[in-house]
């Protein structure tokens, strides 16, 4: 069994701090990985399921880059 | 809100929207100051490296911050990076709260001053006026005194 520890910062200065830095790390993640599973042929559904959130979420979120970027995306929603 | 911007500042605008194409989502409060540290050449930049904060060493100093952050609630040991995605931003980019904050904070100055333009000296001012966030941390990491440095921007507006 790997050992926990118990994690709070010195101060809610740093603690919020730390906030935004895993948003912002959270932020990059997000898009880096719709953008290879959409090149991997995923369906905006199944990104969106993955993600937990809805897929006109995900779609309104990225679409437009998708397409600027010009990727070619799946209609087929039963995946 | 850009109507009393320099042109020069419109460039710190544009700058910091690239600056943060490479590494964010959004455009932040350190992304203006990264961009007013590419321009050694005008005040606002000038005064940064003389800091001791030229382009490279703020953008060190901006990614230690993020991994000593980051490592105080136990995630990651040392560099952390997220190559990103490589899909263009689509139309306008984002503006962060802290960057809007920031420039708001700019205009302060201007009325302030009573100066008729807000130049780059300004936007400067107004990143430095932060109490939190990435920049203030960064700077009080790197040793630098957000102050002083506010103090010798402001001399170079004169007045």
């Amino acid at each position: 069994m790997p050992t926990t520890t118990d994690v709070q910062p010195e101060t809610p200065a740093e603690g919020l701090a730390a906030v935004v830095a895993l948003r912002r790390l959270a932020d990059r993640l997000e898009a880096a990985e719709v953008e290879r599973a959409i090149r991997q042929g995923w369906t905006w559904s199944r990104i969106a399921e993955a993600l937990g959130v809805t897929r006109q979420a995900v779609h309104k979120k990225y679409a437009k880059r998708v397409e600027a970027a010009g990727i070619q995306t799946r209609r087929r929603r039963d995946v | 809100m850009f109507e009393r911007f320099k042109t020069d500042s419109r460039t710190v605008v544009l700058d910091a929207r690239e600056e943060a194409r490479v590494r964010a989502e959004k455009v932040e409060a350190e992304h203006l100051l990264l961009a007013l540290a590419r321009r050694s050449a005008w005040d606002a930049g000038r005064v940064l490296a003389e800091g001791g904060l030229d382009h490279d060493r703020l953008r060190t100093a901006l990614d230690e911050e993020v991994w000593r952050t980051l490592e105080a609630v136990g995630v990651g040991s040392g560099a952390v990076w997220i190559p990103g995605s490589t899909l263009p931003m689509s139309g306008e980019p984002q503006w962060g709260e802290s960057a809007k904050m920031a420039l708001r904070r700019a205009m302060v100055v201007v009325k302030e001053r009573g100066d008729r333009y807000l130049g780059p000296t300004h936007i400067l001012l107004g990143v430095l006026r932060a109490q939190e966030g990435a920049v203030p941390r960064a700077l009080a990491a790197a040793g630098v005194d957000p102050a002083e440095l506010a103090a010798r921007a402001e001399a170079t507006l004169g007045g």
